[in-house]
Order: structure tokens, then sequence, then C-alpha cells
């Protein structure tokens, strides 16, 4: 099998690694970059926890080719963090009972930061419409939003 | 055939985009049709260009979905037209393109040539243009398709909606809102409880303990322990066949691909081929006959998961067919395919016969309602680490006792031989009490047969395909009733699809359950469970109780419409009192339902709403409104849920406390409340107890997590180990009292008092008695007539926890479980190949479990307050399962709003409404006609 060269810093540290071309970028983060905060769900980009941020936007890793992600920055849920603090949201979806199971959580997180990042004071409506990629079978959704909007409000938006 | 109604297709084709091609030597510019046809291979796509609109343009495009978003439309649809307002005619040929009816979008192109010209405040310009179209829309179905029936209403439909958009100001006000979408407005929710103080931190309300892993991605689930030196992976192949004989399994192409280690069959399995260690014996891989499509016949081991995924496909299962498999209710009943053992007795109250012919009123009917995937995120997990004296086994399980039992069974040695470990589950709802062991079995068996670690995560198709999952149920009944609705007797035959194997039959708790809370003098219900060509259903987050009480409330509802009464007022009428007795002899000493009923009616409002929802349908034609109340009386079981153990120790160098009990961590928060009971009963801050992974060295014997019990049984056994530790303690503190906690249990280390206890929780207990929970919820929704699309506006529940343990986490399950519920009622939905059996719906392209609007615009959770369980453990109630059976509230709200509709249409408005009702489901009961479209 042809491997193609690849570097990508993932929460700030390069990996520099050969791929097959048709490796998910999930895949890489899992097993190159040992980070396994990053969970499959579904396969399928649907159930979003999969989901990390490129180049400062959201992908779901799950459809997103290693190769594509060559020279760009990656952050995953456990990049979030400065190392001290934890982020807001993290904050957040601890202090509102956000999750249960807490397997989709980290894609709900970064799924959040990016929809935070564009929009510092989104609605409910705005965070129900960037949440709309990620499914959470467990929580009913409701504390996921209040969530998102306690970090919202503690980001100073 | 591939359907993909793309929307920017639809939505391009419309306003006539063109694209610009390019190869490395030529560009040309093509239109969105031509591109259809066109061979794309060596070009790309760089550009589009869509052209600008004039000022007198009308553009709308619409998307009918089984969900409200992230999921592909029924239909589709785009139209574009140049309308002059001063004389209301059309300018040009419009432009009508539609998704979904075919394999590639359609153009209404002789409507479009009809519109021409033509003065839209005409009435007979609607007319004609309809009976156009109607002959225009010739839908294709696959098997996962809508009916052509829904396809065609829905197309036309949303040009009746475009129709009014365009001349809005000039139709009917009661038809005004059929052209505009629904618009969700901001969400709101409450949640209300009480707590006591005193008895912090238990009823405390706080979030989970390990809340700070799991946001920061440290937390770690079956499939993210560290890979292992020499590890592989490994992933089952499937039959594509139902009900077949295997004639061979051929590995031959599989072995020369990348990361090929083994190919293994029934053969291969060196003890016996059986995961199920109780009940009927179910083969971990088929070697003659084979039940369903998705039945695992081979297993193959690999390098890495892809790999062994991708070489699973590539085995060849050979098969003969033994005749058309029986995938429904209906073919089993047709071909009288049942179960020798239904389960249960069936249930004999009084002369229910007799009683129903002595009445005032006969009711009869049918009601239904189908299956569930569970959806856990994390799927089926297993990883299997041979040992020099065994095996270590981390899965992803509720029943650590049985999956060591099975990999044991399955590889011939000791239970001893094997340790099995779970630190937490990333959810699990049933799915994970039977049928994980099947997973943990072939990673054992892969792991004997290739002396390595053996991990196996099931991708989603397979996990859909090959687990069994929530029992469909099907039930015929006769009622006997007073003139006002009060029941007499109740004659009722239930049935429910088993599939293959009737291991996890819960037709017993639906039928323990088939009262919900009405007290009915004379019963008798037959059981019937039926034997299919489907997977071996299971657990799926209340089991039986669920289906149970849907029958119930079906049953109900039909009286209520048949007599042409209120349902709320019969539902009323019909409560249990206290003292009265269930048909399986359940005293009813606390029963609190009229209250709850009451309040609930008044907090809600809802006489006032009804009123204004009765006001809201008289304005709008093709938009209606529904409220529904629902009560449930949910029996928690105390007798088959046990046994469980919990073990603590005190750590004497720092004082700090481990428990490990025998129940799992599936997010339920079982963890966090047993550390509440702890620190409380103990006197010690929370942040000095960690709760440990279970697993088989401490719980040995334990019954499964499940029955939503496990939380308070494994408090109990909590609160019983400390309350020993400090009947222990307690001499050393009386001589030491000024003594810190830290000091205190140095100094009994020192004294030889032992600091790590074990309590083992069975039924023959002083908490050997079951109790009832209770609650109410009421929904309201608002359908879309013309095309079957719902808002859920509103929904209240009053749930009696008792005293809750922990009202974050209760009040979280109320949440998670109606909504779990509401999927099940609303969107989720199977379907399978009516010759290979096979499942269609296999992953989340036409599955579709509720996002994030489609929860309640207003969604109000109380828990009851200052109402302690009198025979609960710390006062409190179960919540895990409850709320979801609160949940049909949201498909009779559905059946009331249809039932609007049908009055005003003059239609037959007794029908039955079953389970799920779905966006197609609730556009087709309403019988919509074009004939009937006006401005």
């Amino acid at each position: 099998i042809v491997k193609v060269p690849v570097d990508i810093t993932v929460n700030g540290r390069t990996y520099s690694d050969e791929v097959e071309p048709r490796q998910l970028l999930v895949h890489f983060i899992r097993e190159n970059a040992a980070l396994t905060g990053t969970k499959v769900g579904c396969d399928t980009s649907q159930c979003g926890s999969c989901t990390v941020t490129m180049d400062r936007v959201s992908v779901k890793s799950c459809t997103t080719l290693t190769v594509q992600a060559n020279g760009s920055s990656i952050t995953t849920i456990e990049g979030l963090s400065d190392g001290v603090d934890l982020h807001p949201l993290q904050e957040a979806f601890w202090n509102n009972h956000g999750l249960q199971c807490g397997f989709c959580t980290p894609g709900m997180i970064m799924a959040a930061s990016e929809l935070l990042r564009i929009n510092p004071d989104p609605s409910r409506e705005e965070i129900r419409e960037g949440l709309e990629g990620n499914l959470c079978r467990c929580t009913g959704n409701q504390n996921i939003v209040l969530a998102v909007e306690d970090a919202a409000r503690t980001m100073g938006g | 055939m591939i359907f993909f109604p793309s929307d920017v297709f639809v939505v391009m084709a419309a306003v006539g985009a063109t694209l610009s091609i390019a190869t490395s030597s030529s560009t040309q510019s093509v239109s969105l049709w031509d591109f259809l046809t066109l061979d794309m291979s060596k070009s790309v796509i760089v550009s589009m260009e869509i052209p600008f609109a004039s000022a007198d343009t009308v553009f709308r495009s619409y998307k009918i979905m089984p969900r409200s978003e992230n999921a592909h439309a029924y239909v589709n649809a785009a139209f574009v037209m140049q309308f002059n307002s001063s004389t209301s005619t059309v300018t040009g040929e419009p432009t009508l393109v539609f998704g979904g009816i075919q394999a590639h979008d359609i153009q209404a192109t002789q409507t479009a040539a009809m519109l021409e010209g033509a003065n839209l405040l005409q009435k007979d310009t609607l007319t004609t243009a309809l009976a156009k179209l109607e002959g225009e829309i010739v839908p294709v179905t696959t098997p996962v398709s809508s009916s052509a029936k829904y396809l065609k209403s829905l197309a036309i439909s949303l040009f009746y909606k475009y129709y009014l958009a365009v001349i809005y100001d000039h139709v009917d006000p009661r038809v005004q809102s059929a052209a505009v979408p629904f618009q969700r407005p901001l969400s709101t929710g409450t949640q209300t409880y009480g707590t006591k103080p005193s008895e912090y931190p238990v009823t405390e309300p706080m979030t989970k303990l390990t809340a700070l892993l799991q946001t920061s991605g440290e937390a770690e689930y079956t499939t993210d322990v560290p890979p292992l030196p020499h590890e592989c992976a490994a992933a089952f192949v499937l039959s594509p066949q139902a009900n077949c004989k295997i004639t061979g399994v051929d590995f031959s192409t599989a072995e020369g691909m990348p990361g090929f280690i083994k190919g293994l069959t029934a053969a291969d399995i060196p003890g016996d081929n059986n995961f199920m260690t109780m009940g009927t014996a179910e083969p971990v891989l088929v070697s003659d006959v084979c039940e369903y499509a998705g039945q695992a016949v081979a297993i193959v081991v690999a390098e890495t998961q892809r790999q062994a995924d991708e070489i699973a496909l590539a085995v060849k299962v050979s098969y003969e067919s033994q005749g058309k498999p029986l995938l429904t209710i209906a073919d089993a009943i047709a071909a009288g395919s049942y179960f020798e053992d239904p389960g249960r007795q069936p249930i004999e109250v009084g002369d229910a016969k007799a009683a129903i012919a002595k009445s005032a009123r006969t009711v009869e009917g049918t009601i239904s309602c189908d299956s569930q995937y569970h959806f856990h995120m994390e799927t089926q997990t297993s990883l299997v680490i041979p040992e020099a004296e065994g095996y270590m086994v981390y899965s992803s399980t509720q029943w650590t006792q049985r999956t060591q039992a099975a990999v044991a069974a399955v590889l011939g040695i000791n239970n001893s031989s094997v340790d099995v470990s779970v630190r937490r589950v990333g959810g699990a709802y049933g799915g994970k009490i039977t049928r994980s062991h099947w997973i943990a079995a072939a990673c054992g068996l892969a792991a004997h047969a290739t002396g390595r670690p053996v991990r196996m995560h099931l991708d989603i198709d397979t996990n859909m395909k090959m687990i069994g999952k929530r029992i469909p149920y099907y039930a015929t009944f006769t009622i006997g009733c007073t003139e006002d609705g009060i029941l007499n007797g109740i004659e009722a035959t239930v049935y429910n699809n088993c599939g293959w194997c009737n291991n996890d039959n819960a037709l017993g708790m639906a039928l323990d359950h088939i009262d919900n809370a009405y007290y009915v003098p004379n019963w008798l219900v037959t059981p019937k469970a039926c034997k299919t060509n489907i997977a071996a259903n299971t657990a799926t987050r209340s089991p039986g109780t669920c289906p149970g009480i849907f029958i119930m409330e079906g049953m109900i509802d039909q009286v209520a419409r048949t007599l042409g009464l209120d349902p709320d007022t019969v539902r009323r009428a019909n409560l249990y009192k206290k003292d009265q007795v269930t048909p399986i002899d359940i005293p009813l000493t606390y029963c609190n339902i009229s209250t709850l009923w009451d309040d609930l009616y008044s907090s809600a409002e809802v006489e006032s709403r009804k009123a204004a929802a009765a006001k809201f349908n008289e304005e709008n034609r093709w938009r209606k409104r529904g409220l529904s109340v629902v009560p449930v009386r949910f029996w928690m079981e105390w007798g088959w849920a046990v046994p469980y153990t919990v073990h603590i120790n005190i750590y004497a160098a720092d004082g700090t406390v481990a428990i490990c009990h025998g129940g799992v961590e599936v997010g339920q928060g079982i963890n966090t409340k047993v550390a509440q009971v702890a620190a409380k009963t103990l006197g010690i801050p929370l942040d000095t107890i960690s709760v440990k992974p279970s697993n088989t060295l401490i719980g040995p014997n334990d019954i499964t997590t499940g029955g939503s019990i496990t939380s308070e049984l494994c408090c109990l056994g909590t609160l019983r180990a400390c309350n020993e530790l400090n009947e222990r303690i307690s001499p050393v503190r009386a001589a030491n009292p000024k003594a810190t906690w830290k000091e205190l249990v140095a100094a009994c280390n020192d004294q030889g008092v032992n600091l790590s206890v074990e309590n083992f929780v069975e039924e023959k207990t002083d908490y050997q008695y079951s109790y009832n929970a209770y609650g109410v919820g009421c929904t309201e929704v608002e359908i879309d007539v013309l095309t079957g699309e719902l808002q859920i506006l509103r929904v209240d529940i009053l749930y009696d926890c008792g005293d809750s343990i922990n009202p974050d986490i209760d009040v979280g399950q109320v949440e998670g479980a109606f909504t779990m519920g509401l999927g099940y009622w609303l969107t989720e939905k199977l379907i399978f190949d009516q010759d290979s059996g096979q499942l269609l719906t296999h992953n989340t392209w036409e599955y579709k479990p509720p996002a994030s609007k489609d929860i309640p615009i207003d969604f109000r959770i109380a828990l009851l307050r200052d109402a302690p369980n009198p025979i609960g453990i710390l006062g409190t109630k179960g919540v895990g399962e409850p709320p979801l059976c609160l949940s049909c509230s949201a498909l009779f709200a559905i059946k009331r709003a249809i039932e609007n509709f049908r009055a005003e249409i003059k239609a037959d408005t007794v029908f039955t409404l079953d389970g799920p009702a779905t966006v197609e489901i609730t556009q087709q009961d309403c019988l919509v006609d074009p004939s009937e479209f006006y401005f």
C-alpha cells in the first residue's frame, strides 16, 4: 500500500508520519497521536462524536481524510484547555450537567467551541442550529444548550 | 437504485444556476440538468453561476423530512416565478423543481407552462394547476422510501403552499398559516424539585463526579483502553439472508487482503458455541441454520479494526434459502409462528367476558408499537487480553458476571480464569445486558485462536444489522364500559415480536403493566410471543413496561373516542385509587396518581390551553393543535434485580475511600449517587471518595444493571457497608473524640480494626418489597396537515421521584428518557427487505433519533416535592425508565390534532394511530385531499 507523508499539528505538537491516503483523520488522531478523547460514534458524519477543529474550523474527523489535514493545525478536546484551567465550555458542560454517558461530550464541546468562535453571543436558537450536527441519546439536549449559553456568558460574549 | 434528494441541486436547478466544469485542457458551462448525465471523469466543478433575479421574482424552497434537521428529505422542492402583483398574473414560465419523487430531481413543466400568464387569483387557476401537477408527479419508490401516495400528496401540497405564499395577501386568513413554514421560537425549560439540605450531600443537586474527566476527553471507555503490544482486531461476517442454511464460508479473497490474520468459524470454538449462559442457546457463529440476515457466520481477525471490517465484507457466505422470512407480527400470526412459552401465564381477573357482555358499551380495536435501535453512541465493544492464567476482558457491558460466564463457556475454561472489568459505558439502554456477552465471547475466541489481545468495536452497520432491538407489540382488544367510559372489563391478546429467539422476551413485564394507572375489575389478557426471522430482540429502556402501558393508553383512548368523550375525562375517571389492587395483586397502598394528575392539570393549565388550542384550530385550516395527558404507574420490582455487592475500603494512610459496586456506570450517575451516600454516612467530604470500575472479582455473582433500580440498590449496599464501618470505628471515635477523620482511621488501623467492608444486597432483606413510581405528562403539539410536520410546543411532566438522591441527575434522567421516547413514538423506524430479511435502515442515513431541535420548545420538568417513598431506600424512587412511558402523550396529542382536522372535513374521527407516528403517517392520517385546497 502506498503511504504518503504528512505533518499535522495536533494540540500544538507536530506529528510527522506516513499514512494511507484513505486513512480518516479520526484514526490518525486516535492512533497516530494516541488521543482518544475524540470518539467514533456512527461512522457516517451524523452523530458528531468525532468533531475536532482544523485550523480553527470544526470538522467531523470521521469524514475528513488525514491527507486533507496535512499541514494544518488540529485541536481536539484534549487541547481545548490551556493546560491550567478548563475551557469555559468544559466548565459549563460540567456545571450544567450537560452530559450523562459522556460519549458525545467531546464532539459537542468542540462543535460548540466553533460556534462560540464565530458567534460569541449566540441565541438558544443559534446554539441549537450550531449543534444540529451532533447527537446525544442520553440527555434530551436541554442541559447541553444551557451549558453552551452559560459558556457564552462566561466568555464575555 | 440510490435516491439522493440533494437540497442544493433542487434550489440551484430552480434558480437556473450553471456549473463551470474544467478538465486539464478545457472549461465548459453546463446546466444542472445536463450535469446529471455528464461524464465527470478527469473533470472538476470549478464554479457555479447563479443568475440575478428580477424584483418581481418569488422564490421559495421546501424540505420535508422525518426529523427537524440533519435528515434527507422525503420530498424537497424549489419554485420560482415572476409575479405581477398589480395584475396578479404570472410573467413568463415558472420553474417548479421537485426532489425525492424519482431517482433524480424532476421539473413539472406542464404545470409551469399552464401557469404562464395565468391570473393566480382566479380559482380555476389553482384547480387546473393542481390537476396538471397530479398528472406530472409520478413517484418511483424504493423499499426504504415513503409510499408513492405520500410522496405525491406531499409534492402537490408543497406547490399549494407556494401558491398561497405568492398571493399571501389575498388569501383567506384561515389558510395563511399554510404558507408560512414552522418557525421554532426560543426554547425554554424549567426544572423544579425539592431538596433536604440537612441530608446533604444526599438529595443535593450536583453534577456527576466524573464530569470533569468527561468534558476534558480523559474519560476512558472500553475502546479507549490504550493499545497493547501485538494487539489485533476482529470483525463479524454477517449472513446476507434470513431463514437459510449456510453451505459455505469462503475466506480465499479475504486471505489475500492486507492485515489478514485469521478467519474463524463455529468449528474453531473450543467450548460451547453459545454466548447465552442462561435460557436458549444463541450461537456465537452459526454453522448450519441461519435464522436472520445479519446473524454472525464467521469472525475475521486482522492487524487493525479497519482492515478487519473491510476483510469481513470480502468473506463469501453461500447459503440455501429455506423460504420467505417471517419479519413482522402479522407474518408470524399468518404462519402461526409462536414460541411455546410466551413468558407468562394469561392474566385472568374476575370474569372479563361476562363483564363485557353486561356492559352498556363495547369497544373493539387494535393498537401496535414498533421497534427502536438503542443508538448507544458507543457501539458494542470489547477487548480481551490473554494472560498467563486466563483472560482479562474489558467490555462495554451492563452485566459483568454473565460476560465472564459467556467467555468462559465459549472457551471451555473456568469462570475463575476470566476477569471482566468495566469502568463506564458510552450509552447502554438495555442493549448491553445480554448482547454484549456476544461481542466479548467472540473477542475471547479470537484471542484464544491468535494468542494475542483482540479488540472489537462494531461499526454502526454491523451493530444495527446483527444486534436485536426493542421488541415490537401488537394487541387486539374488546372492552366493556359504561356510557361514561368507566371500564368494566378488558379482554385482549398481546403479541410481541421476539425475533428468532425469546431469551430477552419481556412480554411478562408488558402484561404486568397492561393496566398502567387504571382500575379495571375484570381482565383476560392472553400473551403470544411471535417467532420470526429477525435478530433476537432485547431489552430497550423500559422493555415490556413501555409497550404494556402504551397498549392500555391506546385502549382507553379508543374507548373515549368511540364514546365521543374527552379522553382526559375518561382517563381521569378510571385512575387507580389508594388501596386498590392491580391485576397481578400489587396493593397500591401509597397510590397518589389522582393527586398528581390534578396537580399537573392545574400547574400546566391544561384546561385553558385546550380552549386556546380549540380556538387556534378554528382559525387555521391546515395547522392543528392537540394536547394529551398521560399518567404512568410503574412497578419497581426488586425481586429479580439482585444481588449486588458493594465493597468499600478506607485507606488508613490518608483516610480516602474507594468503593467498588456491582452496578455499572452507563451514564445514569450511579457512581455519583453511591459516593453521595457514602460521604453522608461516613461524614466525610465527597472528594475523598473514588468509585472504581465494576468487576467480577468484587461482584462475582451480581445481576445486570437495569430496571431503573440498580442505583438505589447499590446505594442501599453502600449505606449498610458504611454503617458497618461506623460501628467498627465507633469505639475508637469514642476514645478519640477530637480526632480528625484521618487521625481516626489511622488509629483504627493501628488497633487492628478492619477498614475494608462488603455488603451483599439480595432479596431476602428488609427491602424485599416493591413499590410503584407515578408520574403524569402533558404534551401539546402543532401539526402541519399538508406535510405531516410537527412541532412539540410544550411538555409538562410531574414525576414522583420520592426524595431524589440527586435532583440534577434525576431531572436529567427524566429529560433523557422522555426524549428517547419521543424518538420511539415519532421518528425512529426500521424497514426490512421482504425477501432477504436484511435491515435496510442500518445506519444514520435512514434511521433518525431525535436531535436538538426535535425536543419540546417548552420543556417543564417537576419532581414532586416533599414526597419521601415510605418503602424506598433513603426515601427515593427509580427514574431511569418511567418518564419514557409518558412520552406517548406526544403520539396522542398528534392524534388529537388529526382528529380535529378529520372532524373539520367530516371524516371518521375514530381511528387507530400506531407508533411510530412519523411525519408521513401523520399527513396520511389527515386524509388530505387536494380537491379541498382553496384560497
